[in-house]
């Protein structure tokens, strides 16, 4: 008998889940969520190269019009005037664009500037017209490449030694 | 023997309070919660939009132009013995935090399910899931890594 009316104190005991209320009103309860988000990018812009005009052996009259010619893609340094160039490592510069999806790339390269050394500036011209155009469609898991060309006009009788420059690539993503 | 008696009287007086009070009802309850979850968002370089449209059930995070692995809806599963009617209120919007950067969660209500109507709970235990969106606008220099936050729904039993 005592065993029977312990049971029911323990059954009476047990918690109640829910909300108890009141038969005919309302119960309120909030109840808390997680959210969570990760975000990452793969997309990876690299130098490859930089733009080399090679050695250039002058023809001893008249200006020297040196060309990388890239709009199309890898390009050597071709001088005119019968001057001679000895190919550096590199021709065009290069700068790489790998990403997991698909991009549109706005290319924007320094179109002049002056590259300075052992003598007067020589002038570099033509960054635009001589590098891979603007507005490049990637596929993503691919890489991109994006060539740097131009051109230099060297001065007849320009004092020898080595002359550089900095271009800008400033790449946009649409 | 006395003993006896006075526990056997506690609880005849404890089960008459039961019986003789005004009927109390057990409203629903929360039987499962399952998190929002964005995913792996390797995020367009411009900065993109991504929305959980959950609005009619369970679904997973869409992107305009960035690549989103995993990730889905929230879940919250209500269950009751008895017939009832909850209203659920939505948050406007929940902040997703990476130390001092956060991110915003908009439009919940908008995405998720039932929340014009509420949810009519059949009783008898029989469970109802609630499916939970949103939609997160990421700008384009949003500082990469692991967001999280937490947002409180209101469920109104009646």
């Amino acid at each position: 008998m005592i065993k029977s009316w312990k049971n029911s104190v323990y059954i009476a005991g047990i918690a109640l889940f829910g909300v108890i209320v009141a038969s005919g009103s309302t119960a309120m309860a909030d109840v808390d969520v997680d959210i969570n988000a990760e975000i990452t990018s793969t997309m990876v812009e690299t130098l490859g190269n930089d733009m080399d005009f090679g050695s250039i052996e002058l023809s001893p009259t008249g200006n020297t019009i040196v060309t990388i010619a890239a709009a199309g893609g890898i390009a050597p340094a071709v001088a005119d005037n019968g001057s001679v160039v000895t190919p550096g490592t590199f021709g065009s510069g290069l700068v790489t664009v790998a990403s997991a999806i698909d991009l549109t790339i706005g290319i924007a390269v320094t179109d002049t500037v002056n590259l300075s050394g052992a003598g007067a500036d020589i002038p570099f011209t033509g960054g635009i017209a001589n590098s891979t155009p603007t507005g490049l469609s990637h596929t993503g898991g691919d890489t991109s490449n994006i060539h740097v060309g131009g051109i230099i006009t060297i001065p007849g009788g320009q004092t020898p030694g080595v002359y550089s420059a900095t271009i800008t690539v400033v790449l946009t993503y649409t | 023997m006395l003993d006896c008696l006075n526990i056997r009287l506690q609880l005849a007086m404890l089960l008459t309070f039961l019986l003789f009070t005004s009927p109390s009802i057990l409203a629903g309850e929360v039987s499962q919660v399952t998190p929002v979850s964005i995913g792996t968002l390797d995020l367009h370089p411009a900065g993109d939009t991504i929305i959980i449209a959950a609005e009619n059930g369970p679904a997973s995070p869409l992107s305009t132009r960035s690549l989103v692995t995993g990730g889905g809806s929230g879940l919250i599963t209500l269950t009751s013995t008895v017939v009832e009617h909850v209203d659920i209120t939505y948050p406007e919007s929940a902040i997703l935090s990476k130390g001092a950067h956060t991110i915003t969660v908009i439009d919940i209500s908008s995405h998720s399910e039932y929340n014009a109507t509420g949810v009519d709970l059949p009783g008898g235990g029989v469970s109802v899931e609630v499916s939970i969106g949103g939609k997160i606008v990421l700008p384009r220099d949003v500082v990469y890594g692991s967001y999280s936050g937490t947002m409180s729904i209101q469920l109104n039993f009646s």
